[in-house]
């Protein structure tokens, strides 16, 4: 079985935003159901890395939401334009809940050498009447070495 | 250049806190509104790091509680006296049991030095409300500048 550790993050600059000094609210029946940048004017959920070589990088991520009715949110993982990762419902109760922590990880395995933003995106989920309000969040990237 | 690899063997021990099967109960209406310990009896929600040198330090935390009305509790993560990261971690607006909380934190650039990093919590809306902290840990990952 592979392990996994921590090696040497020479390429990244910036390795993880914490983010609880606003609130971030998404109210899809007016954004629609495309994904949406999760940002309450303290900063999005994003974080760039320069990777000097071949890499895996392990993206993990947590945030605190709200929900105003039965629905809620998808989230999604992005390197740079394209959309790697979907963890659906993540942000998704069935009820109106506040303040609900969810955590999640990714491994984006054998990236090539270049410049990159990893960024978490939310997006309706069930349906676009809902709002969801994003407290606390937290995204950061390491680099990481199978032995 | 930077490096970063871990090197737990440059942290004291213990790097990681954990009580399973405790009820820490919090009644706001008589505590107050001053942020409080977790405590199980004999220790308190918390883990003490020395660096030997600058380093990042990775810190994760996790907490089952319920609550028994729409209040709650904040959550209040500590660096010795300097709170570092904060949230309602503990509130739901509404009744509901054994729900986890949890998060993490980088602290970057910190200095050579012990440090006692912990959770404390306070009634978050009203003092009307009891919040019960059950299982929890905290850990420290040491990430090399």
């Amino acid at each position: 079985m592979a392990q996994t550790r921590l090696k040497e993050e020479q390429g990244i600059t910036k390795r993880w935003v914490g983010v609880w000094a606003d609130t971030a609210a998404l109210d899809f029946s007016s954004l629609g159901a495309l994904a949406q940048e999760i940002n309450g004017g303290s900063g999005n959920m994003s974080v760039d890395v320069t990777l000097m070589e071949t890499s895996d990088v392990l993206i993990e991520w947590c945030l605190q939401h709200d929900n105003s009715n039965n629905y809620g949110a998808h989230l999604l993982l992005y390197r740079g334009a394209s959309n790697i990762f979907s963890i659906t419902s993540q942000c998704l109760h069935s009820q109106a809940i506040n303040n609900v922590m969810t955590k999640f990880s990714y491994l984006d395995e054998n990236v090539a050498a270049g410049t990159y933003t990893y960024k978490i995106k939310a997006q309706a989920s069930g349906s676009t009447s809902n709002t969801t309000t994003f407290n606390y969040r937290s995204l950061s990237v390491r680099l990481v070495e199978k032995q | 250049m930077s490096q970063t690899k871990l090197k737990a063997e440059q942290l004291s021990d213990p790097i990681w806190y954990y009580r399973s099967g405790v009820s820490t109960q919090h009644d706001y209406s008589s505590l107050g509104t001053g942020q409080q310990e977790i405590s199980d009896g004999s220790s308190n929600f918390q883990i003490s790091v020395t660096l030997d040198h600058a380093s990042d330090v990775l810190i994760e935390w996790g907490c089952i509680h319920f609550t028994n009305n729409t209040y709650g509790a904040g959550g209040y993560l500590y660096r010795d006296s300097s709170v570092i990261q904060q949230s309602n971690f503990f509130r739901h607006g509404q009744e509901i049991a054994n729900y986890y909380s949890g998060a993490f934190y980088i602290d970057e650039n910190r200095p050579a030095g012990t440090y006692i990093y912990k959770l404390k919590a306070a009634a978050s809306g009203s003092v009307n409300t009891v919040v019960t902290y059950r299982s929890r840990f905290i850990k420290a990952t040491l990430i090399d500048i």
